[in-house]
């Protein structure tokens, strides 16, 4: 803890209030100016230049009847929904290299590891923009080579889909039913290494014995997993599941760099953060943009509170 | 310093280095561009089609052999940001000083662009030498730059930027596989024999086991498809019948005759417009709808498809990636002979001067605006367009240049008809009416596709979406109107040009072209409940 | 480096072979995207079109055809392209559609590779890797040395109003700055700032502050305060207390931090795309989007570009590794 100090101390030791005077400079005119901005923004229609016209409530109004917004929450819930699923790789392989009888082996696994990681996240976000490319990407070509393109136009024979077709090449980000599917295949195998070292080395405390006597009772190695791994790993879960919540509802370069500005076609992927982005930079309705990012911030902030209240974030 | 203490030194070293790299670098190429004792002038656009930077790069290049003491610098921005990066750039205030012209309606053009009209009719300097020496600009462009006008001030009437080039659309065909098909390379001279085409590549496939496709489709070219055809199955009824006997058939006369019950979509012409559609799927890719135009220019270039309609913009592609040749020709539409479509066409439709494309105009925030007046004017000199013509294979918007040498057929055919109106209200109000259209087109299109089940599925919402538009048609018409009201008012603070009385001259342009605008507008308002 | 027990873990009976399939699989799985862009990055868009899965065998084929305009056999028309490996191992078929074919042969040569596409990628995308280095080194360097100083701030004294302070600060943490790019574009073009570097590192190094001082507070409180107290003693001032003290002892949670940093604002692009205008100041990930957007993509130098886009972090990854596990590992038990 901090020591407490008496006054004459205290004044005595002034200058150290310029130690946090640049961060506060910083914080102040690039975090906080630009949310009260924003907060006094939304109640204007502005293009972004000098001229405003206060407009009350208009935008908010606006918003209760904009369908796009309301499909964008429901696609990023969808979203949020295929991340939490692929959060199970990480914690798979990290228990997976944990239960390793070499040591060396786990080094050697957790330096593999992070060598993909070395890819910047764009690069891979470009690459698998590339392996969904109708043409020359590779997922269509393993599609027709392992026979699942003709299963699929069967299936979409069957029930109607009206997706697949036999003599067009499929469209992952250009047929609007498709979107989603393509938003929960990206990242393929789903691994985030960081997650799986964070994970590992919250494991490296299970000792030897505790398996031992797991085996002589007999657990299976999927209640090994329950009882023995999982609870250890549980608030690295836990907080890895709410920045990735927040992170979900809150991003939108994904869909920006894969889809376009508009939500790809159809607006099937329109998440809240592009619609934001989309109105500001692209309409011009600043304002508009300002409330939009308002809502979106409540609905954040509440869900935050609510995490924080029933799962304590330790020091 | 023995080892152990260089190893851990080693990558504070190693990161310094790179940092220090990269510092230097920052520096020189900032310094680069930004040399000091020249003026740097700065062009952005979204032409990043084969031979359009490359043309840029040359006509830069001549410019600064002129201008010593001037650097051009080109922003390439791809087509796919570009809305968001004009936005920004001109909210920012730092436009380029050349800017292309994208998605920019009548409000961003007035607010962000210099008007040139006072400017057009001067000559351009840098066509001393030609034969449009002493023309004035204005003249010196294939259209009177009418075209842009209509784009970007269609109320206003000003002019805010100038076209370079004109695109046109053609039907490209793969010699090689249309020798292999048909026995000969050339293409389908009327639209019996396109129709019957189909029927020639369905029988080689049956006989080679091959799955070509006689026209390589997507979504955003099936519409230019539809578009060229249709009208003319509407040419005669336009001529017949039009209301303002103007020769065009604006999209709200023809929603206020639809909600009179003038017109409608069971109409024979319109009807027939409808089934020429359907009749010419049958030669497209199948589910072309879902399809872009990256999917078409592929599957052509791939050999997959005999034909690709396309638009002149896309031969250089076609030109450079197709290890094949690649010839072109006009669609053929149908005649007044032909047996089926003939009793409502009147004749092959002129193409007018083709549609405005690299579209520069000035921003208002340059800090060299004479400067770049004086490029753009570089720009459309008869010279320089000629050397973009020839590198980019585009044909250019001047008077008089010559189409590419390899593609002559690319220049737009200016004799012809007057061209049928289309069935779609594109961009009519809301765009309500397009997407009943659009989304109830399959019943019409396909091998099962029925005009009359279109028609029936569509008579319900109709009205109601016609209405909607037409409102909010008429909404923005009156805004418009409004907004010359400021400029009017401004015109009449300032003093007169001459000791007379008389209103400066800006005034009468403006103040016609409102009541014009409004005689267009008051009936239209007043039919509507 | 781990905390581990030295003897193995896990089951003592069945052997692992099949947890090492399965996790070089995964691995394999995650290493694909590399193989891929260099086995792309040495070939043009129509041998990557015959040839996509495999690398370039260093084979072409000379085809012949006759030409449609003479119309004999007397002029033949060649052409040159690239072999796939059937070809290399079953020979040349005829192309259907083309009744004007003549022969082809195959023959062994190196320059089915294409490496001017490694000098092309080299040319679009190292300016853009160098704004990337300056901007996140000297955003993070800035910003962690802010952050220490904050740190300490808090950690030292419980000055007055520092209870304020540090709510105003975590308050942030709470706050999600999604709407803040609106103004902040309007902020920055009135600060004159739009389409400059500075901006990008100013507003990274704003970003950043929150978390580093939350995490460098906790980490300070945990020191013992005899050292500072002995530092002081010797009459040393609270920045050379900083230098002495609190620096060698947390160089793990800064290196930590730092690489962290590092990361976020290498990844950065939504801030660069809307305030940068000139094509010389684009950071890597506003290149890649510009890349990204060309009409129609010649597939090898954008490969190579992406390539040498993901080395730079290799080479900082090979020499910062061991102490960003570590980091990892020791921050991760703690919390």
């Amino acid at each position: 803890m901090a020591l407490p100090l008496s006054r004459q101390k205290a004044l005595r030791e002034w200058k150290l209030y310029f130690f946090i005077l640049p961060s506060l400079l910083f914080v102040a005119v690039f975090s906080y100016f630009p949310a009260g901005s924003a907060i006094y923004h939304s109640f204007f229609d502005w293009q972004g230049g000098d001229n405003k016209e206060l407009i009350g409530f208009a935008n908010f109004k606006r918003i209760l009847g904009d369908p796009v917004l309301w499909s964008a929450f429901g696609t990023v819930s969808v979203l949020i929904v295929f991340n939490l699923f692929k959060m199970i790789p990480s914690i798979m392989l990290a228990v997976l290299i944990h239960r390793l009888k070499s040591d060396r082996a786990q080094y050697g696994y957790r330096t593999l590891l992070v060598v993909p990681m070395i890819v910047p996240g764009l690069v891979t976000l470009f690459i698998w923009k590339f392996f969904f490319d109708p043409n020359l990407g590779i997922l269509n070509n393993l599609f027709d080579v392992t026979g699942l393109k003709t299963l699929l136009v069967h299936l979409d024979q069957f029930f109607g889909w009206n997706v697949f077709f036999a003599s067009a090449p499929i469209g992952w980000l250009s047929q609007p039913d498709l979107i989603l599917p393509a938003l929960f295949l990206w990242g393929f195998p789903w691994i985030g290494a960081v997650g799986v070292l964070i994970y590992l080395a919250g494991l490296q405390s299970i000792g030897q014995e505790v398996y031992e006597a797991a085996d002589l009772d007999g657990v299976g190695p999927f209640q090994k997993f329950i009882y023995i791994e999982l609870p250890l790993i549980l608030t690295q879960v836990r907080l890895t599941l709410v920045l990735l919540i927040i992170g979900t509802l809150k991003d939108y370069g994904l869909q920006l760099l894969l889809l376009g500005e508009a939500g790809g076609p159809g607006g099937r992927g329109m998440v809240p953060g592009l619609w934001m982005y989309n109105r500001a930079f692209i309409a011009g309705e600043f304002g508009y943009a300002c409330a939009v990012g308002m809502v979106l911030f409540v609905f954040i902030l509440s869900l935050t509170y609510v995490n924080n209240k029933y799962v304590r974030v330790e020091k | 310093m023995n080892s152990s203490r260089l190893r851990s030194l080693l990558p504070a070293l190693v990161l310094t280095a790179v940092f220090s790299w990269s510092l230097w670098q920052v520096a020189t190429t900032r310094r680069a561009v930004v040399a000091p004792g020249k003026t740097v002038l700065r062009v952005g656009h979204w032409l990043l089609h084969a031979g359009m930077r490359e043309s840029f790069a040359q006509a830069i290049s001549d410019y600064e052999k002129l201008h010593p003491d001037v650097t051009v610098v080109q922003l390439p921005v791809p087509i796919r940001t570009y809305s968001s990066w004009l936005r920004t750039r001109l909210i920012g205030a730092n436009a380029p000083d050349l800017t292309g012209m994208l998605t920019v309606n009548e409000e961003v053009a007035g607010r962000h662009f210099l008007a040139l009209d006072a400017y057009l009719n001067q000559p351009n300097p840098y066509n001393a030498g030609t034969p449009l020496e002493g023309v004035p600009w204005r003249d010196t462009f294939v259209d009177g730059l009418d075209a842009v006008r209509g784009l970007f001030a269609p109320v206003s009437g000003e002019i805010y930027g100038v076209n370079l080039q004109i695109n046109t659309l053609r039907l490209y065909f793969n010699r090689k596989l249309l020798r292999a098909v048909t026995g000969s390379d050339s293409p389908p001279a009327t639209f019996a024999e396109l129709q019957a085409l189909g029927g020639r590549v369905a029988d080689y496939n049956a006989r080679t086991g091959a799955r070509l496709v006689p026209i390589a489709s997507c979504g955003p070219y099936a519409t230019f498809l539809f578009n060229t055809l249709v009208p003319s199955q509407t040419q005669r009824l336009l001529v017949e019948s039009n209301p303002a006997r103007n020769l065009t058939f604006s999209q709200h006369e023809l929603a206020a005759a639809f909600l009179k019950g003038e017109l409608s979509y069971s109409t024979p012409a319109l009807r027939s417009g409808l089934e020429l559609m359907r009749d010419v799927t049958a030669l497209m890719t199948p589910g072309f709808d879902q399809l872009q135009r990256d999917d078409a220019l592929f599957a052509y270039l791939q050999q997959q498809a005999v034909m690709l309609y396309a638009g002149s913009w896309d031969y250089g592609v076609l030109v450079r990636d197709g290890p094949f040749p690649t010839g072109l020709v006009t669609l053929p539409l149908p005649g007044p002979e032909h047996p089926g479509y003939g009793r409502f066409v009147l004749g092959p439709a002129s193409e007018s001067a083709g549609s405005p494309e690299a579209t520069f105009g000035i921003a208002r925030t340059s800090p060299h605006p004479e400067l770049a007046l004086d490029f753009l004017q570089f720009l459309s000199s008869r010279t320089v367009a000629e050397n973009f013509s020839r590198q980019s294979h585009r044909i250019a918007s001047i008077v008089g240049t010559p189409p590419p040498p390899d593609a002559p057929g690319l220049a737009p055919v200016l004799g012809g008809e007057v061209g049928g109106f289309l069935l779609d209200f594109t961009g009519f109000g809301g765009g309500n009416t397009l997407n009943l259209f659009r989304r109830n087109l399959h019943l019409a299109l396909g091998p099962k596709g029925d005009a009359d089940n279109f028609i029936k599925a569509l008579e319900a919402r109709l009205p109601e979406t016609l209405r909607q538009d037409m409102e909010q048609h008429l909404d923005s018409q009156q805004r418009m109107i409004c907004r010359l009201d400021a400029q009017l008012a401004f015109e009449l603070t300032r003093p007169p040009a001459a000791a007379g009385s008389d209103p400066s001259e800006e005034w009468l342009v403006l103040a016609e072209a409102q009541s014009l605008r409004q005689h267009g507008y008051l009936p239209l308002r007043k039919e509507m409940p | 480096m781990s905390t581990s027990p030295k003897d193995a873990v896990g089951s003592r009976k069945r052997s692992d072979w099949l947890k090492h399939v399965f996790i070089l699989g995964i691995i394999l799985i995650e290493l694909f995207p590399l193989y891929m862009m260099l086995q792309i990055s040495l070939k043009d868009n129509a041998s990557f079109i015959q040839n996509p899965w495999l690398p370039q065998p260093p084979y072409a084929v000379t085809e012949h055809f006759r030409d449609p305009a003479v119309g004999t056999d007397s002029q033949l028309l060649t052409r040159l392209r690239t072999a796939t490996w059937t070809e290399v191992f079953g020979g040349v078929t005829a192309p259907r559609d083309d009744p004007d074919f003549v022969s082809a042969t195959t023959h062994f040569t190196l320059s089915v590779y294409r490496v001017e596409n490694w000098r092309v990628g080299f040319k679009t995308i190292l300016p853009a890797i160098a704004n990337t280095i300056f901007i996140a080194a000297t955003g993070t360097a800035v910003s962690m040395a802010l952050a220490i100083l904050g740190a300490y701030f808090f950690a030292r004294y419980r000055m007055p109003f520092s209870g304020v302070l540090w709510a105003a600060f975590m308050l942030l943490m709470l706050m999600p700055g999604v709407a803040n790019i609106v103004p902040l574009f309007t902020l920055l073009k009135d600060m004159n700032l739009l389409n400059t570097l500075a901006a990008i590192i100013l507003v990274g190094i704003a970003g950043g502050q929150v978390f580093n001082i939350f995490v460098l507070r906790n980490f300070i409180e945990d020191l013992p305060k005899d050292l500072f107290e002995a530092a002081e003693m010797d009459g040393a001032s609270h920045l050379q207390q900083i230098w002495t003290v609190v620096i060698p002892l947390s160089m793990p949670i800064i290196g930590t931090l730092s690489i962290l940093a590092f990361l976020g604002k290498w990844n950065e692009f939504l801030l660069p795309l809307i305030v940068l205008r000139d094509q010389e100041l684009f950071p890597l990930g506003v290149k890649l989007i510009y890349l990204d957007g060309e009409y129609v993509k010649q597939w090898g130098p954008i490969m190579a570009a992406y390539f040498i886009a993901s080395m730079p972090l290799i080479v900082i990854f090979l020499f910062c590794m061991r102490l960003f596990v570590r980091g990892l590992s020791a921050g991760a038990v703690k919390g």
